[in-house]
Parts: structure tokens; C-alpha cells; sequence
């Protein structure tokens, strides 16, 4: 019934909009204006919208997407062939979620809540506002109406108030003359601006979508070797529908380097042999600005580092280059600086004429008669062409190559030259792999979330119950209305009525009406 | 006028003493077992532990099951005796059930509750099941639902202990869930899903209560088990009357590797089971009109021939897969068979569970709903559930998109999960804006609520089994 509805109003339209046509009369025009207005509004097409994203949304399910993925579209490609492929791209099949038709759905369903809410407001804050503390006699009729017959009742005005008090809320008091008095009482009626914060919320949340896919950009990935540095990472944009990933550089306003990359990993809990499931991913980062060290943290998977409106996620990582870890001790003032450095990639040293570059390295190198003496790397000095430098030694030139160990720090010492190097290690080199996003959209998108909790909390817990109760001379007179959960409503009326004849054994229960027959339904 | 007279709709007489001491009989037994899993620390592994909250586990499975046995019996027969020994047994598997949660959670710490993998989640909700349906019974005084309650708790039960070995294991995980964000998130889910599933009971409740017929329900049922049978065995069941599962194979070089390969008699009996459920809804329904009036009676036989080929081909294909033996060498073929054979079997084992519920109602329609409270309060209480299930739902969404946020770097990826969630949500929405503002109630709101259920499975298990995406640590491998 719910996909029927909105069609059978739009073959209504389509007469009206014939008529219009031909005639060109204003108050056709208006009858069609007033026809759409309703049809927006309307809870069958909200119903409608929601049904249909739900069909459409079954589609991106099924048919996996390729959203930034150009591997997933070549994949169709080689399916499908070029052609269909393409094709299936250019219908937005292969990217349901940011297809043109399925943004106008979504466009659309917005459109009707914004419709229904402007349309029901003068209604809706019609009940918020109204107050009727004295109503007419026919709110003591009806499902919720009780009565008791009680002589005198309103010379028992402090116990009935306190009673109406400890069940309905402390009420207003109007007094009709001396010996007619009503009681109202108002509660639950934000519950009525519920459905509004509900919808707000959605909309602010699109809003938020909408902010963060034209202004930001969430699928950038940059590797950063340790020691490394970043000042630019690559946008992938999506698919061109002749299947290329298309894509922009954007620069940082600053640079970000990774010192250091750590991964551990769980150990068997029966063998105590580490397994290859990761237990941590950490890297630590540091933003330099204007060559200046703005800031260091370690970030993790579920920590990441933010930093002027962009957002650095630790997401993978990859092995790279063994990373040699040295300490070169200036001979002169015994300064000492940390070298990171990698095979066959030349480093200088301030005051030195030749460059030094890490050749090769031992896990444990074997000296000849000595045996073992750890870790060891092989070091070589540069020229300014990038030849070998050498040393005159006896007349004739000797290549200048050595070697350092990490077990005999002072080894060096005895080369004589300006710096003494120290081997602190040879590590595993990582790149770390950080996934870049920069969405200004996201807090509104909270703070929809927000909205929406709050609304439905609002709108489906709470009731606006108004009740009444007017006391004179001959007896009580119980009334109240309630726009939703009638049936707690009822046990309240009935735990109301309950104390009541508890506590004035006078009253007498008068002719309770037919119409409340279900409240009082006792399965057999 | 007794406000609890009408919530509950029937009158609870107080339980005599026997009854009662059973009932702290079952409490202390849960207290015991939990005392002394959570004192037991004889290896620094938890692993003493582990094999206790194992045992407890399988204890509480076979509980439900002598309950369900007992609440059968109380179907088919006057009196009450075998109701309550049924209540009593529920009380004491949720006992041993709760302790034996606790236990797993000291093992983990704190930081991991016991619902971080699919057979954790199978097991946590069966213990959602068998708590609800204890509540229920203990608010309205009525065990004639047991029957048809009671079952799924059993077969959850059931296909966890049933999963591969390794999947037992308190998981180990990875970096991406280690975050609060994610309890948070699957909690909320959990709690939504469960909402949503006592909706789904109370509308099926109301259904019977309100008089729809139970032949009715069967040929709908019949309708969605026939198309159900056509993705058994990834569609083989309908073309070739094949049901395949994962076996071991060994080349004739000694290599091993793993091949599906049919079950014998399996593929027959399900083509069969099949035909016979289209055979059923197509009597009922094409016996609406007067010319084929007289073959409407056929659909229950027609029905039962369906249920039993249906029985006799899982039975069947459950024994094969169980007698698959470890390869030696390759230990890790034989547990990717486990996981690849309890899904394909483990599909037509909860379609299975349906036929056999239907089969109930329409045998004993009559005394379940003459015990069941009015259909209004039903009717209320099915959408009550719908009201918390879906605030929960929502914050389930956002849980998760907070998470996301921290953990992949964009609040919304449209992976399956969180799409087919969504699908969830905006069903259950439509289902909100009917009720509410469109007026409807009964009957359709009821097969509303039934349908979205079937969402929401689809969203729990469907997903990780015929989709893939982020949320594939939720699948067993």
C-alpha cells in the first residue's frame, strides 16, 4: 500500500497538471500547487522515500562498489568487458551511494521532511502551546472519563489536590465559583517537538554529508618511511567514466615526519610463538612548520593525530630499507648527534670534508681468530664526485673503508677522524601508512546524531497527557486526553482511581462510561 | 481495575513450595559454578577456566533442550507439571548460561566483553533470548510460549558449539577494535537486535492471538522456505538436485587441498522438501478459488512431506560434515571446511527450525492463545519493542560511525554492514512513521515487524556470509 499511495497521487497530478495546461487559469495553478504541496507532505511518500533508499541501498550490497578503487573496476572490466563495464559505471551501478539518481532520492526525502514540517507546524505547535485549564464539559467524557458521586466533595479540596498532585503533577487551579473548582494539569508537551529534533537532526546530518564531500576529502593514503618526511599526498577522486582514477596533489601547509614505526604482534596462547595477527600499530609523528618542530605524538589505530583540520589515521604499513641507527661523537666539543641511515644513501657530518654511506651490515660478524663480535656495519667515505675517497698510507692510496660495531663502542676511535661513529642498531625499516582526512562536515554530522537521539528519546518515551479534574458540590469529575501510550496512561488513571477510593470511602465510582471497556479487558 | 491485572492480562498464582525451591535451586546452581569458574586460575593461560565456562556452556545447551522437550510435552497435554519443569530447567541453563559469560569475561579482562566474534555473538544472544523469554514468563505467569521460544535459544546454542574449534577461543584482536567505541557500538547493536527480535515475537503472538489462521502462516512460511532452498548449495539444489559441502581432497601425488563435492541423498531429499513447500503454498493459495477447493486440504500433508525431506536432508549433511577429520598436514584446510560447511548447513538448519515452529502453532493453536495475554497488549508490546529497538538502532549507527571515524578515517563508508544497518534502520523508521502518524496497527504493523526481522537477520548473519566488507572479522575465518 505504501509504494501504490504516492503513485496513485501522482496519475492525480498528472490530470490536474493537463487542465492547468489547457486552461491557464490561477485557480488551476493553485489546485496543482496545493496537490504537490499535500503530496510532499505526506507521511505516505515520507514512507515512500524511506522504503525506496532502502531498495536502492540493497543494490551498492550486492553489486561490490568501486569507490576510489581502481583495482575493483578493472576487475569489471575483465568481467564485463570494456564496454560494459563502462557502461555499468556510467549508470552509477558501481558507485551506487554517489550516483546522481540516488543523491536525488536522498534530495528528495529531505525535500518531504522540510514539506511536512513547515506543514504541520501551525498544528503541531497549536497542541505544544495550549493551555486549557478550564475545558469544556466534553473532556469528562469519553475513554479516560471517571466520576464519583460524593456529597461535599469540594470541603475535601486539600486531599483531592494532593491526590491529583502525587499522580497527574501539580496542577493549575481554577476556581468557578464557591463550590466548583477544576484541576488541570500539562505535562510531556516537548514530546510534540520531538518528531522536529528528529528531523532537524537528519537533515543537519546530511547537511554535515554534504559540507564534508564538497569542502573535504577522506580517501588520501601517504607512506612515510621512518626518518622520512611528507609534504604533499595524493586525492583519489574516484573513477572517470572511461575507468581512470582521477586524482589531485594537495599540499600540507606543513610537513609531517615519521620518527620511528613499531608493529607487535600476539603470541600463540598454547606455544607462546608470536603468531602474524597484529595486537599494535604505532608511529610516531612530528609536524614541522617553517622548519620548526611544532609537535611530536605517537599515534594508533584507533588514535589518530590531529592537527589543523586534517586528521593522520594510522592504517597499514610496509617493510622498507633496513634502517642503521649511529651515534656520530664530535671529537672536538663531545656532541652528539643521532644518524639515521640507509644503504648506499650518503650522509655528510657538519665540519667533515667527506660524506660517509653505509655499504653493508652483520647480524653478527665473525672476526677471524677472535670470534664473534656482534653487529657490525661496513662504512665507506665519499668524494665530492661520489668516488671512493682515499687515504695516502706508505705511498700508496688506500680506499677509505671501515667497519663499526655495536659491542665495542670505542672502536672507531682509533680511525682518528673528526667524528667517532657508534653503531647503535640495524632495524627492520617500515614505512607507516597513514590514511589523510580533512572533513569539516563531521561535527555537524555529530551534532545531527545528536539531535536525533535526543528527538526520538523525546518523541517515543515521553506522553503529552492532559488531565482534568473538576470537584463541586455533588461529586468528581475526572477527564484527560493523551496522544499516545494510552494504555500506561490508563494504569495511571487507574492507579489514580485506585488511591482515590482508598482514601475517600465516600466516593462512589458513578456510571464509568461504556467507551472504556478495553482498559478494564482481563484475559480469561 | 488491578493495574497489573491489565498489563499482565492473566493472574499469576503464586508458585507452591516445591516449585519454589526449585526455582532457588536454579539460582544457587548459577551462583556455584560462577564462584568457582571465576577462583579457578590453575594455569596462567585462563585455559582451566576456559574448558569450565565450555562445560557450562553445553550444560545450559542441553538444559534449553529438556526444556523445550518439557514445554512440548506441556503442549500436548492438560496440566501444568510439565511447565513448570520446563520454567525450572530455563532458570537454571540462563544460570549456568550467565555464569559461564562471566567466566569467559575474567578470562579476556574487562576491556573485552564476551560478544567480539560471531560465536561469542551467537552465544550472548541466545542468552538474550532465553533472558527475554524468562522475563516474559515470569511478567505474565504464561509457559505455553516456551515451545515456541525456547527452540531458538537451543538451536543458537547449537550452531555455536557446532563451529570450528579455533572460533571458540576468546579472539584475539586486532588493532582496529581495540577501541571503546566499539563495545559501546556492539552493545547498542546487540541490545537493538534483541529488541527488534522480541518485537518480532510479539507479532508473531499477536497473530495467533488475533486469530489469523494458522494455515495461513504455514503457506507464507512455505512461500519463504521454497525460495530459501534456491540459494541452498549456491543454487545446485535447484539445478541439480546436489547439496555440496567443503570435503577434503587428496591429489593423487599426496597433495591436499579442498573441493565441494555433494552429500549423497541430501541434494534429492531438499529438491524434494522444496517442491513440496511450493506444492503446499500453491494448494492454499490456488485453493482460494472455488475450482480447486477441494485440494486446499492437502497443504499440511503437502507441508510435512516438505518438513521431513527437509529434516532427513540436513540430518544427513550435518553427519558428513561432522565426520570430516583433520587432514594431518593441513590442519588449516580442515578448519576453513568447518566454517564453509556450518554456514551452508547451518542456513537451511534455521529455515528448518521456522517449518518446525509453524508446525506447532498449527498443531496447537488453540492453547497458545488461550494462554497468551489480550492481542492489544500484544500488539502494544510488539511495538514498544519497536520504540526501543529503534533509538538504540540509531545510536548503534552512530557508535559505529564514531568508531569508524577514529579507526578508517571516515565516519561512513557504505561498507555492506553498515549499509544492510541502515537498510535495518529505514525500515524500522517506515515502520515508526505508519504507526505513529499513518494510524496503522495490527495485523499489517504485525507483518511489518515480522518482515524487518527478517532484515535484521539478514544484517547479523546474511551479511557475513554472502557479502564482504570491513566487517569481515565478523565472519568466522
Amino acid at each position: 500500500m505504501t509504494a501504490a499511495a504516492p503513485g496513485s497521487g501522482m496519475s492525480q497530478n498528472r490530470i490536474v497538471t493537463a487542465a492547468a495546461a489547457g486552461s491557464h487559469e490561477p485557480a488551476a495553478l493553485a489546485r496543482l500547487g496545493g496537490a504537490l504541496w499535500r503530496l510532499l507532505s505526506s507521511v505516505k511518500l515520507g514512507v515512500f522515500w524511506l522504503i525506496l533508499l532502502a531498495g536502492l541501498s540493497v543494490i551498492g550490497t550486492i553489486i561490490p562498489q568501486t569507490t576510489g578503487q581502481l583495482d575493483t573496476f578493472q576487475g569489471y572490466v575483465a568481467k564485463l568487458g570494456p564496454e560494459r563495464a563502462a557502461l555499468y559505471a556510467k549508470l552509477g551501478l558501481l558507485n551506487v551511494y554517489h550516483s546522481w539518481w540516488f543523491v536525488t532520492v536522498l534530495a528528495l526525502m529531505c525535500l518531504s521532511i522540510a514539506a511536512a514540517s513547515i506543514d504541520r507546524w501551525p498544528r503541531i505547535s497549536g497542541e505544544f502551546s495550549k493551555d486549557d485549564p478550564v475545558p469544556p464539559v466534553s473532556r469528562f467524557r469519553g475513554p479516560f472519563a471517571r466520576s464519583w458521586v460524593l456529597v461535599f466533595a469540594h470541603s475535601r479540596f486539600t486531599d483531592i489536590h494532593a491526590l491529583f498532585s502525587k499522580h497527574f503533577g501539580t496542577p493549575q487551579v481554577s476556581r468557578l465559583g464557591p463550590k466548583e473548582i477544576v484541576l488541570y494539569s500539562n505535562r510531556g508537551r516537548w514530546t510534540r517537538m520531538g518528531v522536529y529534533f528528529v528531523h532537524a537532526g537528519i537533515l543537519t546530518t546530511s547537511a554535515g554529508a554534504v559540507l564534508g564531500n564538497f569542502t573535504g576529502f577522506t580517501r588520501a593514503h601517504i607512506y612515510i618511511p621512518e626518518g622520512g618526511s611528507a609534504s604533499s599526498i595524493e586525492l583519489l577522486e574516484g573513477i572517470s567514466p572511461t575507468g581512470e582514477a582521477t586524482g589531485k596533489t594537495h599540499r600540507l601547509p606543513f610537513e609531517l615526519r615519521c620518527d620511528d614505526f613499531e608493529a607487535q604482534f600476539y603470541n600463540d596462547p598454547k606455544t607462546g610463538v608470536q603468531t602474524d595477527k597484529p595486537s599494535l600499530f604505532r608511529s610516531r609523528l612530528t609536524v614541522i612548520e617553517n622548519g620548526r618542530e611544532v609537535l611530536t605524538r605517537d599515534i594508533f589505530v584507533n588514535d589518530p593525530l590531529r592537527y589543523k583540520g586534517y586528521t593522520f589515521y594510522q592504517e597499514n604499513y610496509d617493510q622498507d630499507e633496513p634502517l642503521i641507527r649511529l651515534t656520530a661523537v664530535s671529537r672536538k666539543s663531545g656532541e652528539r648527534y643521532p644518524v639515521n641511515a640507509r644503504f648506499n644513501e650518503p650522509f655528510q657530518l657538519p665540519g667533515e670534508e667527506y660524506r660517509y654511506v653505509v655499504r653493508g651490515s652483520k647480524d653478527n660478524f665473525e672476526i677471524p681468530g677472535a670470534g664473534q663480535a656482534g653487529p657490525a656495519v661496513g662504512i665507506e667515505m665519499l668524494r665530492e664526485d661520489g668516488e671512493i675517497a682515499t687515504v695516502n698510507r706508505g705511498g700508496q692510496d688506500h680506499p677509505v673503508r671501515f667497519l663499526i660495531f655495536r659491542d665495542l663502542p670505542s672502536f672507531d676511535a682509533g680511525r682518528g677522524a673528526a667524528h667517532i661513529l657508534m653503531l647503535e642498531s640495524v632495524d627492520q625499516g617500515f614505512r607507516t601508512g597513514l590514511q589523510v582526512a580533512n572533513d569539516p562536515g563531521v561535527w555537524v554530522v555529530w551534532l545531527g546524531s545528536a539531535l536525533m537521539i535526543f528527538g526520538m528519546l523525546l518523541a517515543f518515551f515521553v506522553s503529552h497527557r492532559q488531565s482534568w479534574l473538576r470537584i463541586t458540590s455533588d461529586g468528581i469529575y475526572f477527564g484527560g486526553a493523551v496522544h499516545k501510550h494510552r494504555l500506561s496512561y490508563e494504569n495511571r488513571i487507574a492507579a489514580f482511581c485506585e488511591t482515590l477510593e482508598r482514601e475517600l470511602p465516600a466516593a462512589r465510582p458513578s456510571g464509568i462510561p461504556a467507551a472504556n471497556g478495553p482498559a478494564t479487558e482481563v484475559n480469561p | 481495575m488491578n493495574p497489573a491485572v491489565v498489563m499482565s492480562g492473566t493472574t499469576r498464582e503464586a508458585p507452591s513450595m516445591p516449585w519454589k525451591v526449585l526455582g532457588g535451586v536454579a539460582a544457587l546452581a548459577g551462583a556455584a559454578t560462577l564462584a568457582y569458574g571465576v577462583t579457578l586460575s590453575a594455569s596462567g593461560t585462563g585455559s582451566a577456566r576456559f574448558e569450565w565456562a565450555s562445560g557450562l556452556l553445553s550444560a545450559a545447551a542441553f538444559l534449553y533442550l529438556a526444556a523445550f522437550a518439557s514445554y512440548l510435552v506441556h503442549l500436548a497435554r492438560d496440566g501444568e507439571t510439565a511447565s513448570r519443569i520446563g520454567s525450572f530447567l530455563t532458570r537454571t541453563g540462563l544460570a549456568l548460561h550467565t555464569s559461564a559469560l562471566l567466566v569467559r569475561w575474567s578470562i579476556s579482562g574487562l576491556h573485552q566483553p564476551p560478544w567480539t566474534n560471531l560465536y561469542e555473538s551467537l552465544v550472548f544472544f541466545a542468552w538474550g533470548v532465553a533472558l527475554v523469554y524468562a522475563a516474559f514468563e515470569w511478567r505474565t505467569g504464561n509457559r505455553t510460549a516456551g515451545a515456541f521460544v525456547i527452540p531458538v535459544a537451543v538451536l543458537m546454542m547449537g550452531v555455536a558449539a557446532i563451529s570450528a574449534p579455533h572460533t571458540k577461543e576468546i579472539p584475539q584482536i586486532m588493532p582496529a577494535l581495540q577501541s571503546g567505541w566499539i563495545k559501546i557500538h556492539v552493545t547498542f547493536a546487540c541490545i537493538a537486535y534483541a529488541a527488534f527480535f522480541t518485537a518480532f515475537g510479539f507479532a508473531i503472538l499477536f497473530l495467533v492471538k488475533d486469530g489469523v489462521s494458522p494455515a495461513l502462516l504455514r503457506a507464507l512460511y512455505a512461500v519463504f522456505a521454497a525460495v530459501s532452498f534456491v540459494s541452498y548449495g549456491l543454487g545446485d539444489v535447484i539445478r541439480y538436485a546436489e547439496f555440496p559441502i567443503n570435503w577434503p581432497v587428496i591429489a593423487p601425488d599426496g597433495t591436499a587441498s579442498s573441493g565441494l563435492k555433494p552429500v549423497p541423498w541430501t541434494g534429492q531429499l531438499f529438491l524434494l522438501a522444496f517442491a513440496a513447500y511450493a506444492a503446499a503454498a500453491v494448494l492454499y493459495f490456488g485453493g482460494k478459488s472455488s475450482r480447486f477447493v477441494r485440494f486446499r486440504a492437502y497443504d499440511l500433508p503437502a507441508f510435512a512431506v516438505g518438513f521431513l525431506a527437509h529434516t532427513a536432508g540436513t540430518l544427513i549433511a550435518i553427519r558428513h560434515a561432522a565426520g570430516i577429520r583433520p587432514i594431518p598436514m593441513r590442519p588449516d584446510l580442515t578448519l576453513l571446511q568447518w566454517d564453509v560447511n556450518a554456514y551452508l548447513i547451518g542456513l537451511a538448519v534455521l529455515v528448518w527450525m521456522g517449518s518446525l515452529l509453524v508446525l506447532l502453532v498449527g498443531w496447537r493453536a488453540e492453547k497458545l492463545s488461550s494462554g497468551l495475554p489480550a492481542a492489544r497488549l500484544l500488539d502494544d508490546w510488539s511495538y514498544r519493542a519497536i520504540l526501543v529497538g529503534l533509538p538504540l538502532m540509531t545510536l548503534n549507527l552512530v557508535t559505529g560511525a564514531i568508531w569508524a571515524n577514529n579507526a578508517w578515517g571516515s565516519y561512513w563508508s557504505w561498507d555492506p554492514k553498515e549499509t544492510w544497518a541502515l537498510i535495518t534502520w529505514l525500515v524500522y523508521a517506515a515502520y515508526i512513521h505508519m504507526r505513529l502518524a499513518g494510524g496503522l496497527g495490527g495485523r499489517k504493523s504485525a507483518a511489518i515487524a515480522v518482515a524487518g526481522f527478517g532484515v535484521v537477520m539478514f544484517t547479523y548473519l546474511g551479511v557475513n556470509l554472502f557479502l564482504s566488507g570491513l566487517h569481515s572479522y565478523g565472519s568466522p575465518q
